[in-house]
């Protein structure tokens, strides 16, 4: 059975209340713009005979994983993912999960943020929307 | 979700490798176990960034047999989807069961009966085969499609994550 004795165990992990298992709580969540930037150098790193990965066959997950985040129009950019974080994280409130799932749902609303994205109970309506608005004066317009 | 992680691993070593060439033999040998894989636990292995140089201390000789093992710490992306987490995801298969949808390295199963909209019925004559409201107010969903959906329940084995999804509440479906 996978679980740790003490704190969440797999079973009761939960987005509802933000419930992960500890190695989870610890880590940094990264929305589909930043991991588009990660695996894209990776794949780049392959094709150029000078790096040290060049050896390194790219596999079908990462292919797959690729695909997936350029197939959703995000944000322009290195800079827009970066500024998307930064305003992000000025907000103590939000935790690592919720500030990837806002940035990569993008809501045009606070009510369809918080129906999609529950656990913002501390933040008021009107700074929620404020963030929003700026997320979405960011996005990327060109499908 | 994606997560960023700092994972460990022990690397073995035959010694045909002990030569100048030693950290990068240790490091393809790293990549290969590890980027790609899926472990019910931590999920699937997407893409190593990069290593701790600083752990990657002298190796263990294994008495015996003459290979040498590394504790190895990097950090990796990691995609594990988590319980009541909404995402978006492209169709794939469409069935009278219901539709699966991939997003990142799974699959998620949606199953007409409990994971969709009632308005939903399954149009056999479309070709491909898709999901469509009677009154045509909410999008057909059929092979690439994109929808959003909420991931409503998993079965982590030891090397396999299974998903099943739901577009049934407030601001999931169709998007594209």
């Amino acid at each position: 059975m996978l679980s740790s004795r003490r704190g969440t165990t797999i079973d009761e992990e939960s987005a509802a209340d933000l419930r992960l298992t500890e190695k989870f709580e610890k880590a940094n969540c990264l929305f589909p713009a930043e991991v588009k930037l990660i695996l894209e150098d990776r794949k780049n790193a392959h094709t150029n005979p000078e790096s040290e990965l060049s050896r390194i066959p790219i596999t079908n997950t990462l292919e797959k994983t690729l695909a997936y985040v350029q197939a959703f129009p995000q944000y322009k950019n290195t800079e827009t993912a970066r500024e998307v974080r930064n305003k992000l994280e000025r907000f103590e409130k939000f935790r690592q999960f919720e500030i990837a799932a806002l940035a990569s749902l993008c809501p045009e609303q606070a009510e369809e943020a918080k129906a999609l994205v529950p656990r913002q109970v501390l933040i008021l309506y009107e700074e929620l929307q404020n963030v929003l608005d700026e997320l979405n004066s960011m996005k990327d317009t060109q499908m | 979700m994606f997560f960023y992680m700092t994972l460990d691993k022990e690397i073995v070593l035959h010694p045909k490798y002990f030569g100048p060439r030693l950290r990068q033999a240790l490091m393809e040998k790293l990549y290969t176990e590890v980027e790609g894989t899926c472990d019910g636990e931590r999920g699937f292995i997407v893409a190593i960034t990069s290593l701790s140089e600083e752990h990657l201390g002298r190796g263990r000789l294994m008495a015996g047999k003459g290979l040498v093992s590394y504790h190895v710490q990097y950090q990796a992306v990691v995609f594990r989807p988590v319980k009541g987490e909404v995402m978006d995801a492209i169709v794939t298969v469409v069935n009278k069961m219901g539709f699966f949808a991939e997003a990142g390295p799974i699959s998620i199963f949606v199953s007409q009966v409990g994971g969709m909209p009632s308005e939903y019925s399954f149009d056999v004559t479309s070709n491909p085969p898709c999901f469509k409201s009677a009154d045509m107010t909410i999008g057909a969903i059929t092979v690439g499609s994109q929808v959003r959906l909420r991931i409503a329940g998993m079965r982590i084995d030891a090397e396999s994550i299974t998903t099943v999804g739901t577009i049934k509440d407030d601001y999931l479906g169709f998007i594209a």
